[in-house]
């Protein structure tokens, strides 16, 4: 059972994926739905893992993880998104990302936390 | 796949969103293509539709949002522009977006085909963009090896890059095993439930549809035809079926899939050896927390205690299944069923004894090592220390209101004498008569001076029995809520706040969406509470009245103490009940109301498409934006705004060069705002265009028959704009393409006056024309003039009232079978209300009548009434179906000591002033050309 924080810009997909973590028998601990929000309840909460989507208002997921890395080197952040391009995951992969999923991949996920 | 109803709402309401801010963003964005942070909202939206549309698979909208995503993306990377006629594909893309939704609202699937859309919006972006296309595919395959990231291509594109699809099959491979292993350990119980198995099937279902192989997709939906078809719980050997089926069906894709058969996981033997001992100290922290109602088991089993352990179970039961202990997972099951038979038992009046339970403790602790220890360590001490604070918090108190009792005593004795004065003041106001403000004051006193003066005797008093009921003394104890209330108030949002809710976002957005029907039942639960409240109200006043009585008797004081404490402990908790009530009351208000901007934003989109359709240049100006609405009096006001605004391009607006001659900027402006006033909206729509044409307007309005060529030459400015909301007029006058559809000025008027709105209009030839409409804030609540009829109470809105008068019986006349009466110069029907509302019991009285002049429109008329009892905020009642057909009553409210008024529906009322006015219109034109009755007369 890990703590999660979700950030994610769509409540719609926050909530699919806040469903699926909750069957799972994890704690969603926080939610967020923009990179600032992230970092400051990240800092607030130090939860197990950060569920991060890429593509979101204000702060986007890969600058937010970077600077949370920052903060903390053990920080263990996964990617979830329906961005596949080549240098946003290189990107993921070089700040130290524990994962990169699709945003449907609910058993990989589970499987990571 | 059958769609979630929670989830597809939530799923239509976010892309609604979001398809509304892209489009404004691109109206914004066509003026202003350098600007980057809106073209990456306008990105956004597109994901996120793409995103949430692909999740639900919902296809066709999936595909149309990726294809307007990459536009933008190539946008971004500067191989495409923000121009013509990529800017009209990308608007018809969010038309064909907005008729999925529809559809998918409706319906809950896609009808119309968009592929031809696509197609466009494929070859739009084919030509320059194929080699960054081309070199990004590729890099991503490069990645794609990594030992510990797992990266993923999208796949409910259009674009079909072979080795995506390779990926994506592979995927689905793993995906598959999975779940067919998942189905096998179902096949370890007999009867395995109906949920589960669905649950695996509709996941593969929705993965099967994703990478879109059909003919196993038509089988899978056979096999869930099936299952929907079976009982609550499929027995072993029809699961087997089903589990062998789809082997036989998966082989040819995934092989032999001997691998994956049962396997039995390992139950509890297994944890200990696992290294991973630090999950099981989680664990047992968390079922130590969570054991409490568990372990301290009170000897005869009651309800909430059953409930508190069928909490804890539940919440143990789910991590034990997340670490896999099946034994755990198993006894919590049987524990789960002894509390449901023991609730049962208890329903049935026959408490259980808990000791069969005890051993269910004892079992989990055996299973559990480590869990005696963990339990004593955290349940040790905690109970004493909350109570010990609970106490000093009293005693702190305690001391607080002590300090005050004194002071408090004093005040009463003033407060109360001041209560009673003003008391007799209003009694005495009663039974003056005069004009509208004098007795309507009845009601202001009640709200006002009245109710003033009681709250503050009830504040003084409030002291002495603030512990009985908090909520009071916080409220009116000004200086003592601000040492108590706050302190506690911090406290509450430090250890219930934000951290352990879902909920974290930014304070400008964070929405919860409400059904509207949800809203206006809380609003009539409320309307029930106030009714009630009235008539607490009625009660301690009366008690007042008992007291003062008794006074008067002889009594003295001293012996009346116990019924004075009482009396004031009454009013004090009424009053407490009062302020609450209003505030739910306001709030519950302020729920159903919208910024008037979700009116305003949708106007845009359609003044450019018809600018541009007619060769204009309309800029758009709007503001006033945050005032707030009813949502039901914004939904009224779509269609009126949009067809003056449609006008007002139409019409009003000259084309550029037209303008230019004049002396006037080629861009014209039309100015939208709003602005609030008490309890209305005044909404302004304002063009520079040409005007109104006074001449034509007179024109049609003679040849119609409506004026005379006299009448018209006099009549000011004013009065001729007026003409248009006549029916017949505008729409003849203004035939085009895009308004004139039959639809006139006349429908507008009507339609804002159905909301109690009024709409004014001025203009100036040459300069421009503006429309003001003034509308309630809101149509569930109204101040209403509650006059009696007979024994009937009705209410009239105050909205329409211009003022109460009394007048004799020798003022009145009549003309034609139709009474009427002046007052200062003006000439109006009387209608008496008993004489349409029959069965009031009205007595036709002699000497005066009170009149309440009330105005609709241009119409003047004075209703004549027995008595006027006050004015009063109403809230207003629907009527029940059968009585909807009867004109004349716009519903119903509940009065204070619980009887029910109609509320008049001015407008069929007036029905009756019209046909007066068109009577004495004819008689005074007849008059004016010399004409009368059976005089057969010449022309000139």
């Amino acid at each position: 059972m890990s703590r999660i924080l979700v950030v994610d810009d769509s409540s719609f997909m926050r909530k699919r994926i806040v469903e699926v973590l909750l069957k799972g028998g994890h704690d969603v601990i926080g939610q967020a739905e923009n990179g600032e929000q992230a970092i400051a309840l990240y800092a607030e909460l130090l939860p197990d893992f950060v569920i991060m989507d890429v593509t979101m208002k204000g702060l986007d997921g890969v600058e937010a993880a970077r600077r949370i890395k920052k903060q903390r080197q053990d920080a263990k952040i996964i990617f979830m998104s329906l961005v596949s391009d080549a240098e946003i995951v290189e990107q993921a992969r070089a700040l130290g990302a524990v994962a990169f999923l699709r945003k449907d991949e609910y058993d990989r996920l589970l499987s990571l936390l | 796949m059958a769609v979630d109803k929670e989830m597809l709402k939530e799923f239509v309401a976010e892309v609604e969103d979001n398809l509304h801010e892209l489009e404004n963003n691109l109206l914004v964005l066509e003026h202003d293509p350098a600007n980057r942070s809106l073209l990456d909202a306008c990105f956004r939206n597109t994901h996120t539709i793409k995103g949430s549309s692909g999740y639900m698979g919902f296809t066709s909208m999936a595909k149309l949002a990726h294809a307007m995503e990459d536009m933008f993306d190539r946008v971004r990377r500067g191989e495409a522009a923000i121009a013509e006629p990529g800017m009209a594909l990308i608007f018809q893309g969010v038309d064909a977006l907005k008729t999925l939704l529809k559809e998918l609202e409706a319906q809950g699937e896609e009808v119309t085909d968009f592929s031809g859309l696509n197609a466009r919006f494929e070859e739009f972006g084919r030509q320059p963009a194929e080699k960054a296309t081309e070199a990004s595919s590729s890099s991503v395959s490069g990645v794609e090896d990594s030992e510990k990231m797992q990266v993923l291509e999208q796949t409910s594109d259009a674009v079909s890059e072979s080795d995506e699809d390779e990926e994506l099959l592979s995927i689905y491979k793993d995906e598959l095993k999975g779940m067919l292993w998942q189905l096998s350990t179902l096949l370890q119980n007999d009867p395995a439930p109906k949920t589960e198995v669905m649950r695996i099937i509709s996941d593969i279902e929705r993965m099967t549809n994703y990478v879109g192989i059909e003919d196993l997709l038509e089988a899978l939906k056979k096999h869930s035809g099936t299952i929907s078809e079976w009982g609550e719980e499929i027995s072993r050997s029809d699961l087997e079926k089903l589990y062998q089926d789809l082997l036989d069906l998966f082989r040819p894709l995934i092989g032999e899939v001997e691998d994956i058969l049962i396997q039995t996981p390992e139950s509890l033997p297994a944890f200990l050896e696992e290294d991973d001992q630090e999950l099981y100290g989680i664990f047992l922290d968390f079922v130590a927390e969570k054991s409490m109602p568990l372990a301290r088991m009170p000897e005869v089993a009651d309800e909430s205690w059953i409930t508190e352990c069928q909490e804890s179970i539940e919440a143990i039961r789910s991590s034990a299944h997340y670490m896999d202990y099946m034994d755990v997972v198993a006894l919590m099951d049987e524990w789960m069923e002894r509390l449901t038979e023991a609730l049962t038992a208890c329903h049935s009046g026959a408490c259980l004894v808990t000791s069969p339970l005890q051993n269910l403790w004892e079992r989990l602790q055996q299973m559990l090592p480590g869990l005696m220890e963990k339990f004593e360590a955290m349940h040790g001490g905690q109970q004493e220390a909350s109570i010990g604070s609970i106490s000093e918090l009293d005693d702190v108190l305690d001391g607080l209101f002590q300090d005050n009792l004194l002071d408090t005593g004093l005040k009463e004795m003033q407060v109360s004498q001041a209560a009673s004065d003003s008391t007799e003041v209003m009694e005495a106001e009663e039974h003056e008569e005069g004009p509208f403000s004098g007795n309507i004051s009845t009601g202001d006193m009640e709200d006002g001076t009245f109710d003033n003066a009681f709250n503050d005797m009830l504040a003084a008093q409030s002291a002495e029995s603030t512990r009985t009921s908090m909520p009071a003394g916080q409220e009116t104890t000004q200086p003592l809520s601000a040492d108590i209330s706050r302190p506690s108030a911090v406290k509450a949002s430090e250890t219930s706040g934000i951290r352990q809710q879902t909920e974290v976002a930014a304070p400008a957005t964070q929405t919860v969406r409400i059904d509207l029907a949800r809203v206006d039942q809380l609003l009539g639960d409320v309307g029930e509470l106030v009714v009630l409240r009235a008539g607490m109200k009625q009660m301690s006043d009366q008690m007042r009245d008992i007291h003062r009585y008794l006074l008067g008797k002889g009594l003295l004081n001293r012996d009346l103490k116990a019924f004075k404490d009482v009396m004031i402990r009454m009013g004090e908790q009424t009053s407490t009940m009062s302020r609450i009530l209003n505030h739910l009351q306001d709030g519950i208000m302020k729920m159903r109301m919208l910024p008037i901007g979700q009116l305003f934003d949708r106007y845009p989109r359609m003044v450019r498409d018809l600018s541009q359709k007619l060769g204009k240049k309309v800029a758009l100006d709007i503001s006033g934006t945050d005032t707030t609405l009813d949502k039901r009096v914004i939904e009224q006001m779509v269609d009126p705004m949009l067809h003056l605004i449609r006008n007002c391009v139409d019409h009003g607006i000259e084309a550029p060069d037209v303008r230019e001659k004049l002396g006037k900027p080629a861009v014209g402006t039309i100015m939208l705002s709003a602005s609030q006033e008490g309890n209305f909206v005044t909404i302004t729509i304002m063009d520079d265009g040409k005007g109104l044409d006074r001449d034509a307007l007179v024109q049609k309005a003679v040849s119609m028959g409506i004026l005379s060529a006299e009448q018209a030459r006099g009549l000011p400015d004013e009065r001729v704009w007026e003409l248009i909301f006549l029916p017949g007029i505008s729409t003849a006058i203004q035939v085009s393409d895009t308004s004139g559809r039959g639809v006139g000025m006349d429908v507008v008027r009507r339609n804002v006056e159905k909301i109690g709105g009024q709409i004014q209009i001025s203009s100036t030839h040459g300069k421009g024309t503006r429309f003001v409409i003034r509308i309630p804030l809101t149509l569930a609540i109204i101040q209403a003039l509650l006059v009696r009829v007979g024994q009937q109470t009705f209410a009239v809105p105050l909205s329409v009232i211009q003022e109460t008068l009394r007048i004799r019986a020798e003022e009145i006349s009549s003309i034609e079978g139709m009474e009427m009466f002046s007052i200062r110069q003006q000439t109006m029907p009387f209608i008496r209300l008993s004489s349409i509302y029959r069965g009031t019991g009205a007595v036709q009285e002699q000497g005066k009548f009170f009149v309440v002049m009330v105005q609709h429109g241009e119409f003047v008329a004075g209703l004549g009434v027995d008595a006027l009892i006050g004015q009063q905020e109403i809230v207003i009642k629907p009527l029940a179906e059968y009585l909807t057909d009867q004109p004349g009553f716009a519903g119903a409210t509940i009065l204070g000591d619980g009887s029910i008024a109609l509320i008049l529906d001015i407008p069929s009322v007036m029905q009756r002033a019209r046909a007066f006015t068109q009577l004495k219109q004819q008689v005074m034109e007849k008059k004016a050309i010399g004409l009368h009755e059976g005089y057969s007369g010449f022309i000139q």
